[in-house]
């Protein structure tokens, strides 16, 4: 029924689309690590977006793709991009016209957060929650906001299943209003100062399609689950949990919120990337063309442009500093075409990123093949090193051409 | 008034790289009724920060908390 191999990559502006909806990748680090920030926030009622901001990206997207598709048929399209997106299995067949109760013992999010974190004290699937209410409005033509969604039971709790529970009835999650289209910012791009750069984007162009849920519908690659994100969904989590700290403490509240969204952004980067840069596919396509440490950083640029999270490419690059330039990135798009423009730059994810991708070639010995993989060598790194500073500076968002972050000791 | 100088050292020793934010995010709505609005910059800056009994205890117990130890 789905088939990624039917949505082009966009390879002018480095983005990719299906059914409307912007596509990305996050790993496990990175959604787990947001999550729990938010949370963390105990005050703010943080539930309501966790499940409206799937809720309302999933509406949007299985509208598209199930236009002129049967109930059946339109529950099997539901079921296959959630396994193909690496959310893991569900399945609709009880679903009807009152909901359903759902029970599944697949669920990235409870497996990942059990993996980084341990047990939690309440369920964590909020995704699943979300993703369900829009099939069964999408299905069975229902308004989102007369549906009620909610997680009973969840695997990292100790629990055997996860269980959701999807009807009519008062709304307890956000309802947001329509979104704008995406609106690209077509500028020169600086190219990355690279003459290898074109074979690199060359050999992983198109990559990003063998990256799919596997048979439990998880996609385990460069040591880390990947999830294939609706970026409007992972976005608005950043942007609404800002807005909800600022109305709680203002310029402090949205500072504190900035620092806690940018270290997950470098929770990703470091383990994302040193995944990458560490794996066979890296070790037979790349290596033999780095030189420096700055190679490895240009290639990783070259390489992760096939993703669908923008231009990436760096202005400046040495070991005391970078300025990394991002062209359409999905932060600052995702943040336009949901709330227009902003006051102050909103690309915490890229910006951490860059931070923990300078902090892993310059301060680890990964270009030496050695690379951290657990979460305590994580901590003792970040204890010991001095680590990299950064500065949000422009962002597409704010009226500028591109996204731009400096980074350095 | 209590120093949680010693209490975030330790916490340094034994959390996640940013577990000063995580405190502060915690806690932030009674650092705001004592007017402070502490940051982790700050934090590592200050060879004391004293605060009142109350938000003092609520700090120790939010650290706790996130550490997953007794504090000694």
């Amino acid at each position: 029924m789905f088939n990624i191999n039917d949505y082009p990559f966009d390879e002018e502006h480095n983005y990719l689309e299906i059914g409307g909806e912007a596509m990305i990748f996050h790993c496990h680090h990175y959604i787990t690590n947001l999550q729990r920030t938010i949370l963390d926030a105990e005050y703010i009622e943080s539930s309501r977006f966790l499940i409206g901001s799937a809720a309302d990206s999933l509406y949007y997207q299985l509208s598209n793709l199930c236009k002129g598709l049967s109930v059946d048929e339109s529950k099997k399209m539901a079921q296959d991009i959630y396994k193909c997106f690496g959310y893991g299995l569900i399945d609709l067949s009880s679903m009807d016209e009152s909901g359903c109760t759902l029970t599944t013992t697949k669920s990235f999010f409870s497996k990942t957060w059990e993996m980084k974190f341990g047990r939690s004290k309440k369920p964590v699937d909020y995704y699943t929650s979300g993703f369900l209410a829009a099939a069964y409005a999408v299905i069975y033509n229902k308004e989102l906001k007369n549906i009620q969604a909610m997680q009973t039971t969840c695997m990292a709790c100790g629990d055997e299943t996860n269980t959701h529970i999807i009807k009519l009835g008062e709304c307890n999650f956000d309802i947001y209003p329509p979104k704008q289209p995406v609106r690209f910012k077509d500028v020169p791009k600086l190219k990355i100062d690279w003459e290898h750069e074109q074979t690199i984007t060359n050999a992983f162009l198109g990559a990003h399609a063998t990256m799919v849920g596997n048979e439990i519908g998880l996609i385990p690659a460069f040591g880390v689950y990947l999830v294939r994100n609706q970026s409007d969904y992972v976005n608005r989590l950043q942007f609404e949990f800002v807005h909800q700290m600022r109305q709680v403490a203002g310029e402090y509240g949205t500072t504190l919120a900035g620092e806690l969204l940018m270290e997950a952004g470098y929770a990703c980067g470091f383990f994302t990337y040193g995944g990458i840069m560490t794996s066979p596919e890296w070790e037979g396509a790349v290596k033999p063309y780095l030189k420096t440490k700055e190679d490895w950083i240009k290639a990783l640029a070259s390489l992760v442009n096939t993703m669908g999270w923008g231009y990436h490419t760096a202005i400046e690059l040495s070991q005391q500093k970078a300025v990394f330039r991002n062209y359409n990135d999905f932060e600052d798009l995702s943040y336009m075409r949901m709330y227009g423009n902003s006051e102050y730059p909103v690309h915490w994810a890229n910006s951490g990123g860059f931070t923990g991708l300078m902090q892993l070639v310059y301060n680890t010995d990964l270009v030496h093949g050695k690379k951290i993989e657990t979460e305590e060598g994580f901590r003792a790194m970040r204890r010991s090193k001095e680590g990299y500073k950064t500065k949000m500076t422009k962002g597409i968002s704010c009226g500028d051409d591109f996204l731009e972050v400096e980074v350095y000791l | 008034m209590r120093d949680i100088k010693p209490l975030l050292n330790w916490a340094k020793q034994h959390g996640d790289a940013n577990i000063h934010d995580r405190i502060l995010m915690k806690v932030m709505p009674q650092l705001l009724k004592n007017d402070l609005k502490l940051t982790s910059q700050n934090i590592e800056a200050s060879k004391h920060i004293e605060v009142a009994q109350e938000l003092y205890d609520l700090i120790v117990e939010k650290t706790q908390d996130l550490i997953g130890k007794r504090y000694v």
